[in-house]
């Protein structure tokens, strides 16, 4: 008996001193911003957490890294208040397709006003203005490679992919609006396709592991690894134009996030992206730092 | 007074019990036995209610045992079963003052009694009181197990198998302190073995069983003399020839390697060596195994300096007897000069054996005397 | 290369000691919760041998379930955070608890038992004063497996906002930045070799006396 005891304190001790570094009690106040797990993600929910801190006296948790788009989105819906999160960037393709569940659309401002709509509808959940750049899936291949091969297109692709491998993560293999419907327009016939992490894609690529691989057109690894990226040239992704989505609810209790939220419309183009984007995984800058950096020059802050 | 009325037991359709009358008188030694599956272990466990019958009553002192509560009833029971069943991660005194922890003794009057009783084993408590059961022999073992069924100084002591699973040496010693001790506590004692040398030798009467009946409930004299049944005799056979004693001769029944130890040892080796072999006392013989004499735990104990050689302090003038002797004339000898115990010596004096007085008492039954 | 590994560590150090922290707390909160569910119910378990393969299947089951599918479930029950994190690392902490506790309890010898209850033991002094300590050793066995897994499954918490040494692992994998896995990967094993040593420790402190090898 005597030995259980010691055993119970020696747990409640350590976990009493583990416990000094974790935690945090949400003051009143308290926007929670989160994001998916990539680079993009972490960085404009950096952008965004520093626009709301430096504008408003709200304090701002940042639950960045979340896995995939459905803890998101799960997270945003049950809101900060109940362990969730309030807000976080996503992309109207992402809202369309996979969280309404509808068929893609060319058309972004038709997109954008479907997504709108029918998440206030549906959720409560409020689609601020566009931030500018579309992060549409395409397909990348090595610029060496594209140039030997004189490939620029999506059909060019097309009539040499029984000869290579595709690498791809597993949302872009999965789901309609990817892979599956990419391979009947454009009669892709790939020797293997291989899911794997987007972080790891890149180095799969670099080791000629897989020559093709998904990617997003912002990405920053693109110029890293001296990837060319190829042309949609039937159009078959629908636009994944970037925009805050924000719970109804929080922007009722605080009405001036609407405007300095909206700060950001149309602030950053598709190579800007690629650029911020590139000095995080390029440059191995800290990602908080590119944002304050970011928000500087565009006179944001 | 233990008295069985009637008891039945099944298990579904099989009836392992078949209906079972008798009476155990107090400060009675009474043995259960025969053939495996014959009903004697459930019959014991009745008694603590480890098992339930299925009719008929138990009665202990006049008082249906089946109204008392078991854990009470128990408590003031001793038990003492086959594997041992020491715990292991207890110490020796720990074990032993167990059940009068649960009756909430206080603590002097525990560690008193835990010394009482090792002294009375014949495991100094000094030595042993802090030992754990892996630490011990088969033999002190089983006796840590007695002592602990004794904690409490029950009346009635429950014995199941308990020196089953010792060496036939150490068995022998224990049998015969276990029958010295009763000869002294006059405890009820339930005793189950399937070994019909133990029974003759330790019980006031045996009860044989068989297919869930008593067969023949008895003192060992009468069923050697008269077996009730064919059964009976067949149980006893080889034992028929004790009833002509005077034909046996002592090398027949002598143990023929018995604890010893050259002169030149030293006390506190003969402590071990009389720990190892679970025995309190050592012959002491020379290079060639000539007898020289005998040194016993008592005549350690009074030696504070176990430095000292056995030579010392060896007994040396101690009775002796030959081989073919009969053991009429061995039991003879031992009551007359009141040993427990003589060494077997052939005409050069050499160790052949030895014989102990409570293995003739019971295999030769009182009509000797 | 190694000088640059030192040179990434040295500079991230305040946020691999508040990871670290953050990886300890949610292991060590799991482990607790899993060991003050799984001991009850190992010791269930014994008491009701008819339920225990039930017991036993379920938690079979849950461990074999993915992470991230069990994630997938967690997070639009629980939202995001610690919570769900500390309940994902005790769901699969609980087997090799619950396995071992019934598995120490059952395994006593037979003669040990019946010897205690011919003695007058109640069920409970039983319980406590033999099967329990007896069994101590192998529980915390089955503790210490536990724990170790604990602290590697802890790293998914970072995909649900609870933080931890697995922020860095898959922030890490996303900028392809082996630095920084390192960074995280590293730590975090030690922390798990630490635990190890921690619980073979208690192990050892535990295992009564008598009984030790």
């Amino acid at each position: 008996m005597k030995k259980i005891a010691v055993l119970v304190s020696a747990f409640l001790i350590l976990t009493l001193v583990a416990g000094c570094g974790g935690g945090g009690n949400k003051a009143q106040d308290t926007i929670v911003i989160g994001s998916k797990n990539f680079t993009e993600q972490i960085l404009i929910a950096n952008i965004v957490a520093d626009l709301i801190e430096a504008h408003t006296d709200l304090k701002v948790e940042r639950k960045t890294g979340l896995g995939g788009t459905s803890v998101c989105f799960e997270a945003i819906k049950r809101g900060g208040k109940n362990g969730g999160i309030d807000t976080y960037v996503e992309y109207t393709g992402t809202g369309l397709v996979n969280l309404l569940g509808k068929d893609p659309v060319t058309d972004p401002d038709e997109a954008y006003r479907i997504v709108a709509e029918e998440f206030k509808k549906q959720w409560n959940l409020v689609w601020m203005k566009p931030i500018g750049f579309n992060n549409t899936y395409t397909l990348a291949v090595k610029k060496s490679f594209a140039e030997e091969r004189g490939l620029k297109t999506f059909s060019d692709l097309a009539k040499i992919s029984n000869e290579l491998v595709l690498g791809g993560s597993m949302e872009f293999l999965e789901r309609p609006d990817g892979y599956p419907g990419l391979k009947k327009l454009y009669n892709f016939n790939f020797k293997d396709a291989k899911s794997m992490d987007p972080g790891l894609m890149y180095t799969a690529i670099d080791k000629d592991e897989v020559q093709v691989i998904s990617a997003f057109a912002t990405d920053g690894l693109l110029v890293r690894y001296n990837l060319q990226i190829l042309e949609d040239d039937k159009q078959f992704f629908p636009p994944y134009h970037a925009a805050v989505l924000i719970r109804q609810d929080v922007l009722e209790k605080y009405p001036e996030l609407e405007e300095i939220l909206n700060k950001l419309a149309d602030k950053i183009s598709d190579e800007q992206m690629q650029k911020l984007n590139y000095q995080v995984d390029g440059e191995g800058k800290d990602p908080s730092q590119v944002s304050k950096e970011f928000l500087k020059e565009a006179g944001l802050i | 007074m233990i008295k069985f009325e009637n008891i039945t037991k099944k298990y579904g359709d099989t009836e392992v019990i078949k209906g079972v009358s008798m009476e155990i008188k107090d400060g009675e030694f009474v043995v259960l036995i025969g053939p495996s599956g014959c009903g004697k272990t459930t019959c014991l466990k009745m008694i603590n209610r480890l098992i339930e019958p299925s009719s008929g009553t138990i009665y202990i002192d006049g008082q249906d045992i089946s109204k008392m509560d078991p854990i009470e009833l128990r408590r003031n029971i001793g038990y003492v079963i086959q594997q041992i069943g020491l715990f292991p991660h207890m110490t020796v005194r720990q074990n032993i003052e167990l059940v009068p922890l649960l009756k909430k003794w206080p603590k002097e009057k525990r560690l008193k009694r835990v010394e009482e009783l090792l002294n009375l084993v014949g495991l100094p408590p000094e030595q042993y009181m802090n030992r754990f059961p892996s630490e011990l022999s088969g033999g002190q073992r089983q006796r840590v197990g007695v002592a602990r069924a004794l904690a409490s100084d029950p009346d009635i002591i429950l014995m199941d198998e308990p020196f089953s699973a010792i060496d036939p040496i150490a068995r022998t010693q224990l049998q015969d302190e276990l029958y010295e001790l009763q000869e002294k506590l006059k405890k009820t004692i339930v005793f189950v073995t399937h070994d019909i040398d133990e029974a003759l030798k330790l019980a006031d009467r045996i009860c044989i069983m068989r297919d869930g009946t008593v067969v023949q409930f008895d003192t060992p004299e009468e069923i050697l003399k008269n077996p009730a049944s064919e059964f009976v005799e067949n149980l006893i056979g080889k034992k028929r020839i004790w009833r002509k004693p005077e034909l046996v001769s002592v090398k027949d029944i002598m143990i023929t390697n018995p604890v010893k130890a050259l002169p030149s040892r030293t006390l506190a080796q003969a402590v071990e060596i009389m720990a190892e072999s679970g025995v309190d006392s050592v012959l002491v013989v020379d290079g060639k195994n000539r007898l020289l004499g005998i040194v016993t735990a008592e005549n350690i104990r009074k030696n504070k300096d176990r430095a000292k050689k056995l030579e010392e302090i060896y007994t040396r003038d101690l009775y002796t007897v030959r081989p073919e002797a009969s053991v009429v004339e061995a039991f003879r000898l031992m009551s007359q000069k009141k040993i427990g115990y003589v060494p077997v010596v052939d005409e050069d004096n050499v160790l052949q054996g030895l014989v102990t007085r409570s293995t003739l008492v019971n295999l030769l039954g009182e009509n000797l005397e | 290369m190694v000088s640059e590994y030192v040179d990434f560590i040295v500079q991230r150090m305040d946020d691999i000691l508040l990871f670290s922290a953050q990886h300890l707390q949610l292991s060590f909160t799991a482990i607790l919760i899993a060991i003050a569910i799984g001991v009850p119910l190992g010791i269930v378990m014994m008491m009701l041998p008819r339920i225990s393969p039930l017991i036993l299947g379920i938690s079979n089951a849950v461990q074999a379930m993915p992470s991230l599918a069990l994630m997938g479930f967690m997070v639009p029950l629980l939202g995001i955070g610690s919570t769900p994190s500390i309940v994902m690392v005790i769901v699969y902490a609980l087997l090799p608890i619950i396995k071992n506790t019934y598995t120490g309890l059952t395994g006593i010898d037979k003669a040990i038992i019946e010897a205690g209850t011919g003695m007058g033991m109640t069920e409970f002094q039983l319980m406590t004063m033999v099967r329990i300590p007896l069994a101590l050793p192998i529980i915390m066995a089955g503790i210490r497996i536990s724990a170790v897994m604990a602290v590697g499954y802890t790293t998914l918490a970072a995909l649900i906002g609870a933080g931890g040494l697995g922020q860095l692992i898959y922030r890490g994998i996303s900028m392809v930045n082996s630095k920084m896995i390192l960074a995280g990967a590293v730590p975090a094993m030690v922390l798990a070799l630490l635990i190890d040593r921690l619980f073979s420790f208690l192990e050892r402190l535990v295992t009564p006396k008598g009984i030790k090898l």
